[in-house]
């Protein structure tokens, strides 16, 4: 029902942190598109394209959303899958970006075969 | 979300001001023993506390 | 959002096309450029991240008006420390610290999302974003943190304070015994994240 959190205090006390490799010793995201989400959301915040706050209330959201729909130890979770999701809305909801024509081009990205980094 | 305000909860009137979506609505900052809410619990003194928009707040 | 595709691999292709697309669209309608994330990305790697934290920790346990300024006014006595703020808009504003004491221990956690005071931690890491944690730690802070590794005694209150809203809580750990020789920076080195979370206490000397 919980995930539990003992493999947290095993990997720390050998020193280890759960945050994976940076340049500087630390990497913030597990995968590539995870950071890509991330920046373009803070970035489109920070150029005033809508307030961070309305951002923060999507995420809030799309979490709800996925809670609702699931236990809360699914491993389905994926905290940038939300991420993703809230950005998404945002943008649509800004008059940024038409759903459509993203579906589009990420069909033509799955089509490539340059996808996995 | 709280959304009354339980006997034995604690509120600490502190308003902080506008969260940038233009209104200030006061914000208390509620106390609650989570077994106020989770009965079943049985951890001893603990305390949560939450920053809640006077809106999810009823008067008792 | 609905997931077009049931299996793991096939939605990390999915993620990892929708992001570009999406990066790609954007760049485009000139919203951003080709340089843009990079830019952001690079700056929690380099300016904020938790190395703030651990420097705001070490100067409040040598330094005992500062301390008490810290707690205080919290904002304020961050600001003498000159951290980065270019990014800090988002999730730097309201923060405030609460200190750990040996009969006072104190959790953060965002039950609704993930807020976090980025200016001096950087970005949370995957527990703080967890539903279970966010979910357990509210309902049953003591379970958790015994699984964190730390147990503390019925005589000790626990504090759970939730950042969903304007604050952006913070803890300022125990200072460890067997520290008082210790630098500024050396103490710095015993402050991890987690401690400032109050998922657990600050890092022992032996175990450095």
């Amino acid at each position: 029902m919980y995930t539990t959190f003992e493999q947290f205090a095993a990997g720390s006390m050998l020193g280890k942190t759960d945050a994976l490799p940076r340049s500087n010793g630390e990497l913030l995201f597990q995968r590539f598109w995870e950071s890509r989400a991330f920046g373009m959301a803070i970035a489109l915040s920070k150029k005033g394209h809508y307030e961070w706050e309305d951002f923060r209330q999507k995420l809030i959201a799309s979490i709800a959303e996925w809670e609702r729909q699931h236990r809360k130890d699914d491993p389905d979770w994926n905290y940038y899958q939300r991420w993703l999701s809230a950005l998404e809305h945002m943008l649509v909801e800004s008059d940024l970006l038409d759903r459509e024509e993203l579906d589009r081009r990420t069909a033509q990205f799955i089509g490539c075969n340059s996808l996995i980094q | 979300m709280v959304d009354k305000v339980y006997d034995g909860f604690y509120i600490y009137f502190c308003s902080t001001g506008p969260d940038g979506l233009g209104e200030a609505m006061p914000v208390h900052r509620v106390r609650f023993d989570p077994k106020d809410i989770w009965g079943n619990l049985s951890e001893p003194k603990s305390w949560v506390y939450a920053d809640i928009f006077e809106t999810y707040l009823e008067a008792i | 959002m609905s997931e077009r595709f049931a299996y793991t691999e096939d939605r990390e292709v999915y993620n990892t096309a929708r992001a570009k697309a999406l990066e790609s669209l954007l760049i485009e309608k000139g919203l951003i450029t080709s340089e843009t994330v990079d830019k952001v990305l690079k700056y929690f790697e380099t300016d904020m991240g938790p190395f703030n934290g651990a420097k705001l920790v070490a100067k409040a346990w040598v330094d005992s008006d500062f301390k008490a300024r810290l707690l205080a006014d919290t904002p304020a006595a961050i600001a003498e420390m000159s951290f980065p703020r270019g990014m800090a808009g988002a999730e730097g504003e309201n923060m405030e610290c609460v200190e750990n004491t040996p009969s006072v221990h104190n959790l953060i956690v965002c039950t609704l999302c993930s807020c976090y005071p980025w200016p001096i931690l950087g970005l949370p890491p995957y527990y703080y974003k967890d539903p279970s944690f966010r979910a357990r730690a509210v309902r049953e802070p003591r379970a958790v943190l015994k699984e964190f590794g730390l147990v503390l005694d019925d005589s000790v209150e626990v504090r759970v304070w939730d950042s969903s809203a304007q604050i952006r809580w913070f803890v300022l750990p125990e200072r460890p015994l067997g520290t008082e020789k210790m630098t500024e920076a050396e103490l710095a080195t015993l402050v991890t994240p987690e401690s400032m979370i109050g998922a657990t206490k600050a890092k022992t000397p032996v175990s450095v």
